[in-house]
Parts: structure tokens; sequence; C-alpha cells
């Protein structure tokens, strides 16, 4: 149970940030404002409102309340009403954003309003407003009073980021689920032989529906429908973000990262299928690229090592790493002084505080030069290193030196990533060492000759 | 084994700090969950609200459409959030061509989407299609409230004005139909019905 549950949170539940003392405390001063600015963004949605609610009032004609406005059998009177109740509590709550009964009251007249906006579909339900609704209901349960009072309470603060991260739960789920009936949907169709969520007609198959159910031409629609194919990985990468949606909730290293790429997958939803969620996009802002559980400043390869499923693309942290890393110490690094690539990359490499490097220029007289001569290691096929007595040549050299790299830095990530596993350094080495030859013919330099 | 990193974390017992090593993912384990029991009964009741949530979406859903891969149906606001999961590329559509409009014929039946002076689609154009699809459904299958639905639809969709109308179904393939035009599609007349309008 303690390992599923390690696993689930990618090593700790919930958030470390929002629970360790200090950061518990800035954690919760985000939150607190991030609440505030829900409930003013909520003002600006509940005034953002009203013309749709008018237009029906003026549309009239009969309804099929949806429960919460079993009352609401006439347009002309319920619309108004509607409109009356949802400005004067998005009001309420923020002339009062201590105290919680504005809070329900906004919550009850949105969710009026959003059950009334859809109870014209005859069953059909439209999901504009559910996000907003849901996030309205959680923070019901947020501990009420001023800042300061709450922020000197260690409970009381616990009590507000776990309210909060629940509510980024909740909202991680619906994308979870989204993404579990694509792919559960997809293997049906798969095992019956239909079109299906993998195949590489699938997104062009949807787009194309939709352009021709709301009689509307996309953005971007027509190229894909042109190119089908390049939907594909798209496709299957929006299934995946959102099928992984709720284990990020645990890995506060993604919570930026996952918020801007659904904010992302909302706008090519706009620029492919026309369906505008202007809701959803200021909810992810708030609760996702501004979580106050989010580590920063985060590297690549946090972000890589923490994907849902993906850590292995992380190669180089995976178990082979402390078997091949050399313990800390000096260590040396023979190169050509005369090659371009080998000199700069020499002076790049930035390693753990750790080591120590030296460098030495194969090209000079050194004793070291001349002991690795003797060994007949030929130089000129490649970099030598030694450390703790040991020798590294060629490919070895790089993945070694990628394992000791200190991970700042695009030089150092990318170098951990095309060298960090012993079989893909042996596979890019040759490359780079024909690079090397050709590079010494054109600028008509004599190889070392050892 | 993952690459270890040493923190500075908070020990709350003792209000220190000590350092730790930690391994593996950009996670910590906190130190103080589980020590305190309102901590771990809030946990509880969020973990048992994201479960209470699915299942009561999922029950209401199969309740409306019987056990399936692509649940439609919600008890508002519990929703599965099953989008798209329904990929197809034999597509039905419901269409209403209107052949009159206040007592005036059309030489060219029009569309209903094309008449701009109908109420029908300008509070929520993708629910007023949603409704028109569920009336085109439930015509085909003469469902038993199928004439009540329909002038729930009329009265809300038509408004004030009186319209002579067929209600069509085509069978199409999306991307075939993008590129080809309707010539393609299987089409069927499910019934010419007249609506007089409401004062």
């Amino acid at each position: 149970m303690r390992g599923l549950r390690l696993w689930l949170s990618a090593g700790g539940w919930p958030a470390k940030a929002g629970f360790d003392g200090e950061a518990q405390r800035r954690s919760f001063d985000q939150a607190f404002w991030l609440v505030r600015l829900y409930y003013a963004a909520m003002m600006f949605i509940a005034y953002q409102e009203m013309a749709p609610l008018w237009t029906m009032a003026s549309n009239g004609g009969q309804t099929t309340p949806l429960w919460p406005v079993f009352w609401a059998t006439n347009t002309e009177t319920a619309s108004p009403i509607l409109i009356i109740s949802l400005i004067s509590s998005a009001f309420l709550a923020i002339a009062f954003p201590d105290r919680r009964w504005p809070k329900i009251l906004v919550f009850l007249a949105f969710l009026s309003t959003a059950a009334f906006r859809s109870s014209f579909g005859l069953g059909s339900i439209n999901h504009g407003h559910h996000y907003w609704i849901w996030i309205g209901f959680c923070f019901c349960f947020l501990p009420t009073g001023p800042q300061a009072t709450l922020r000197a309470s260690k409970m009381a603060r616990y009590h507000f980021l776990l309210t909060f991260f629940f509510t980024q739960g909740l909202i991680l789920l619906f994308y979870t689920m989204s993404g579990f009936w694509k792919v559960a949907a997809g293997i049906d169709s798969l095992i019956s032989g239909e079109m299906n969520t993998f195949h590489p007609m699938a997104l062009a198959t949807i787009t194309t529906w939709k352009m021709i159910q709301l009689d509307r031409i996309t953005l971007i629609g027509p190229y894909l429908a042109d190119y089908p194919l390049l939907g594909w990985p798209a496709y299957i990468w929006v299934v995946y973000i959102e099928l992984a949606a709720l284990l990020v909730l645990c890995r506060p290293a993604l919570h930026r990262v996952w918020g801007l790429m659904l904010v992302m997958f909302h706008i090519g939803t706009f620029m492919l299928l026309g369906i505008n969620f202007p809701k959803h996009v200021l909810a992810l802002t708030i609760l996702f690229v501004w979580s106050p559980f989010a580590i920063a400043p985060i590297s690549l390869r946090q972000v890589i090592r923490s994907l849902p499923g993906l850590a292995w693309l992380d190669r180089g942290s995976t178990e082979k790493e402390p078997a091949d890393l050399p313990s800390a110490g000096e260590a040396v690094l023979v190169y050509d002084g005369d090659c371009p690539f080998c000199r700069r990359y020499a002076t790049m490499i930035r390693l753990r505080d750790d080591y120590r490097m030296t460098l030495i220029n194969a090209r000079e007289n050194h004793p070291l030069v001349e002991e690795i001569r003797a060994m007949e290691v030929k130089l000129d096929k490649g970099m030598v290193l030694k450390i703790h007595g040991r020798y590294y040549h060629g490919d070895r050299c790089l993945h070694i030196l990628a394992l000791m790299g200190d991970d700042q830095g695009i030089f150092s990530q990318v170098t951990r990533f095309l060298f960090g596993h012993p079989a893909l350094a042996a596979i890019f080495y040759p490359a780079l060492a024909l690079g090397r030859q050709l590079t010494l013919s054109i600028l008509r330099r004599q190889p070392l000759g050892y | 084994m993952h690459a270890c990193t040493t923190v500075s974390r908070p020990d709350l017992r003792f209000g220190t700090t000590k350092q730790t090593t930690i391994t593996g993912h950009a996670v910590i384990r906190p130190q103080f969950l589980g020590q305190a029991r309102p901590a771990r009964k809030l946990q509880a009741i969020g973990t048992a609200g994201l479960a209470a949530y699915v299942l009561i979406a999922t029950i209401a859903a199969f309740r409306i459409t019987g056990p399936t891969t692509h649940p439609k149906g919600e008890l508002f606001p519990f929703f599965t959030w099953s989008l798209f999961s329904d990929v197809r590329d034999q597509r039905v559509e419901y269409r209403i061509v209107m052949l009159s409009l206040n007592g005036q014929t059309f030489d060219d039946p029009q569309d209903m989407r094309d008449i701009h002076t109908l109420p029908s689609f300008s509070d929520s154009r993708a629910l007023g299609y949603k409704a028109l699809q569920g009336i085109g459904r439930d015509l085909r299958l003469q469902t038993e409230d199928v004439h009540e639905r329909r002038r729930h639809f009329e009265g809300r969709y038509f408004g004030r004005h009186a319209v002579e109308y067929q209600v069509m179904r085509h069978v199409y393939n999306p991307l075939q139909r993008w590129h080809d035009g309707k010539a393609g599609d299987d089409i069927q007349n499910l019934g010419q019905f007249h609506y007089p309008g409401h004062s």
C-alpha cells in the first residue's frame, strides 16, 4: 500500500511545498489570494452571464428545467431573478471575502444559472460552466477568517491548503475521466475493427465532423482535413495528458507544466474544433499555472523524471547510473586541442560539486598523454577520462561525463539526455567521431596519429 | 535506485531543520502527515469526495445509457466527462429543412440554422444543435414522448413563427463530406410537420 502511494505521488503525498513549515506559510498566502482571485473572476463572469440570460428571457418559450431550477418554468420571470441573484451574490462574495455564507450564496446562484442555461436542450447539457460550479462548491469548505488569523494556525493553514489541493484534484479528475473514456472507447472500437481513438485519422475525423456539425470553418481545421496524419501525434499526446492528469496532483514539479499544457489543449480545441472554453482556461491558470504547491524553478530533467509512466525518458537516472557514476574526486580529461568540437565540449562541461577536473591537451607533452599512448589507446578515436585510476575512452568517456554533469543548463541536460545511457552513447558516438575527422580535414589540421 | 538530492526539511515536531537525503522524484514525503488525526480525517474526506464524484457520475450515466464505453447521460452537475470518446467515421446528423416560414414558401428549402430570424440558436448554438439531434433520434425511434418533446422543441426554437418543416437524417463520413460535399450522404426523410407559432 505504501509502495502504491509512493508511486502515485512520485515520492510524497500530498505535495511537499504546502506542508513544510515556512514553505507552507508561503503556499498558504498564495492559495489565499488565488481564492480571492477566483471570486473577483466570478464577479466578471456574473456580469458576462447577464447578456445570455436576458436573451433567453426575450426568446421565451418552454423549458425543461434541470433540478436546481425546478421553479424556472417561465423564462421571462426566471431570467431576471437569476441575473439579480447572481450579480448580488458575486458582489457579496467580493465584499465579504472572509465569510462563508457569501461563498455558499454565489455557488448556489451560479449552479442555478448554469442549470437554467442548460434547461433548453431537452436533456442535453452544456459543460462550459461545470468547472466553475465545482470550484465554487469546494471553496465553500475553506476555513474562514482574516488572512492573519488563518496564517497563525498550523491546522487552519493545513485545512485551507488541503481544500485547495482537493479542488485541484477534482479538476484534474475531470481530465482523467475524459482520458479514461477515450481510451476505453478506443479499445472497444479497436477490438470491433472500427475507427478509434488511436487511429491516425481520429483527430481529422473529429475535426471535420465538428466543423460540419457547427457549420463553422475553424482556424486550422481545414489544414488538418487536408493533412489528416499531422493530427495523430497531437491527439495521442492529448489523450496522455488527460489520462495522467490526476497523477499530476501529487507531482508539484508538473503543476505548472500541466496547467500550461491543458491551457494549450483548450486553445488547440478552439483552433481545431471551434469550441470555446474560457472559464476552463481561467480555472486552469488559477489552480495550476499559479499553483501554490508548484516547485520552482524546475529543470527539464525534473519534469521528465516526474512524467507519469514516462520517467524512463530520463535515461540518465535509471538503475545503471549509480553503478556507472564514479565517486567524488579528481578527474582528468585528455582531449584533442586542435579539434574545435573537442575543445568546445571540454570547456563547456559543468560537473557536480563533488568533482574537480583538469583538462589536458593531447597535443602537449604530458606524462598522462604518454601513459595513454603506452596503453595503445587511440586518442584520435576519442577523448580519455581518468578518475580513481580508471580510464574511460570514446563513448564511455562521454557517458561518464554525462553522468557527472551538474544538470544545470541546457548543455548539461542535452548531453545527459543523449549520453546518459551507455547504449545510446555507443550509438551516437561514431557519428561524432566522424564529424571530428571531417572537421580536421576541412580545417587542414593533422590528426594526432596515435 | 534514483539520483540523490539533499534538502533542508523542517522537523515540525521539534521546530528544527534537519538535512535529509531523498531519492527519485521531485517531491518529498511530508513529515507531519499522519501524526495529527484531524489532518488524516481531512485527507480521507477529500479522497472520499473524489471517489464519490466518479461513482455518482458513472452510475447516473449508466442508468440513462446503460453500461457503455461512451456514456452520455448526466445527473447535473455530475458528468462522466466522456467527450469525443466516440470516434466513428460514419456519423448520423439530423437536420431541419424549412419549407415555409410565416406562410411564405421557400423556393429552395432552407436549413434551419440559416434562418436568422428564429430565436433558435441565439443563446447556445451547441445546445440547440444537441436538442435537434435528440428530436431527430426520438422521431426515428418513435419514442413514447416524441410528440411532446417535439412540441417543446418547436416552442423554444421556432417561438412565435409559423413553420412548415421536414426532419432529415443524414449518414455521412466526415472527412469525405468535407472534401466532396453532401452528394455522398445517405439521406432519409423522417417526416413533415407544421408548427402554427405561439402568439
